[in-house]
């Protein structure tokens, strides 16, 4: 019996339970932007198949990015001048006062200084800081705001954004089953949302890269 | 990178070890309705031919970055806006080759992009540029108001869309809010 309620609960849960929570603020949504139900027992990351232990995460990796690389941004239209800093063989990222780590394939992939409102509005939705980001969640992001403004002539429209991508919480695995590592950086996915219930293939198709290797360093 | 203003969060050494419930959080039944005719525009465009490569290759020739913030939306950087404008959503004074453009986009997107297909599907105004407000015409619309933006169009064809509501939330709304609350206390 004790079996079968586990079983059930693990079953409806929607995340694994972690060692030690680190809890994200949730923003206030308007009222008309819920969950719903039915979404939510059809989501992938609802239906874990068994139950993921998480344990402690790496290290973060030491930045390669030096003065130079930021003048190559900047030279390729990618960066504007003086919007950041270099701190090349850093352990861990300790952003001076005012500043916040930011990697150069966000802005291969469409970020700038300063963030758009769309962009302000995702770290606000989520409730994350600027390196919880992918790579592929930034690239999702652009071409969203850029369908919108270039194409529909009008700002990215929130509600349809909520219809349409779902957050999934990315970590990574440790060689044992059911045990994952969490990540400093790049945990935050944005996906489209795929399953029966969410109306697949409303959008543009966005096959997107998976060829992202020490993207954060 | 710079947070001015204080617009991002500031970084904290925060692991999320949790999904949070409102990363699945959608519109709720009752006003999907009220995105058909967005639905629909997306429709069009899927049915174009656009895909998420030809929308960046045209964001690369462009020379704009879509997540930053610019003086002008990227339908209005056309003919008779201020050159100073132009300018400050511009990255750089030339355009990329189409071969930087395509390799670019291959590092962003899966498949095989090529330096040909760079700005295949120009934004608006660009010419050649996909004309959504004639095809909204087409469904019976007499031509009385070219000025008057694609939304505004597609919605008088499948009723009103409070676009207000739907102006994505920043973390300054929050603030604003507490203030007039604390304000209509006193």
């Amino acid at each position: 019996m004790v079996v079968a309620v586990y079983k059930y609960l693990m079953a409806r849960l929607p995340f694994s339970l972690p060692l030690s929570a680190s809890i994200v603020a949730s923003a206030p949504l308007p009222s008309h932007t819920r969950a719903h139900p039915q979404v939510a027992a059809n989501s992938p990351s609802f239906h874990p198949k068994m139950p993921v232990r998480l344990v402690s995460a790496d290290d973060w990796r030491p930045s390669s990015m030096t003065e130079r690389r930021l003048l190559e941004l900047e030279w390729e239209g990618l960066l504007r001048h003086r919007t950041s800093l270099s701190s090349p063989d850093h352990r861990e990222p300790k952003p001076p006062k005012g500043y916040v780590v930011s990697f150069a394939k966000f802005h291969r992939h469409g970020l700038g200084a300063p963030p758009s409102h769309f962009m302000r509005a995702l770290c606000h939705h989520y409730g994350v800081e600027l390196q919880h980001f992918s790579p592929n969640a930034i690239t999702v992001a652009a071409v969203f705001a850029a369908v919108y403004e270039g194409y529909l002539g009008m700002m990215p429209h929130w509600d349809l954004w909520l219809h349409l991508y779902r957050g999934e919480l990315f970590n990574v695995p440790t060689g044992t089953a059911g045990v994952r590592k969490p990540v400093w950086a790049g945990c935050l996915n944005l996906v489209l949302k795929t399953g029966k219930t969410e109306r697949p293939r409303e959008y543009i198709p966005v096959g997107l890269s998976s060829n992202h290797a020490r993207w954060d360093s | 990178m710079r947070n001015d203003d204080g617009l991002l969060l500031a970084y904290t050494d925060h692991l999320i070890m949790e999904h949070p419930e409102n990363w699945t959080y959608g519109v709720v039944q009752v006003h999907r309705s009220r995105l058909d005719p967005l639905l629909d525009a997306l429709k069009k465009l899927r049915e174009e031919g656009l895909s998420a490569a030809l929308v960046l290759s045209a964001v690369h020739h462009r020379r704009i970055l879509p997540l930053m913030s610019r003086p002008l939306r990227m339908d209005e950087m056309g003919p008779g806006v201020s050159s100073r404008d132009l300018e400050a959503c511009r990255m750089s004074n030339e355009a990329p080759a189409d071969d930087e453009v395509a390799a670019r986009v291959g590092a962003a997107v899966a498949g095989d992009f090529q330096p040909e297909h760079v700005n295949g599907f120009p934004m608006r105004p660009d010419v050649g540029s996909i004309d959504l407000v004639s095809s909204f015409l087409a469904y019976g619309f007499d031509s009385g108001f070219p000025s008057i933006p694609f939304l505004s169009l597609s919605l008088l064809s499948q009723g009103p869309i409070d676009v207000r509501s739907s102006r994505p939330p920043v973390k300054e709304d929050g603030v604003d809010r507490d203030k007039r609350h604390q304000s209509a206390e006193k």
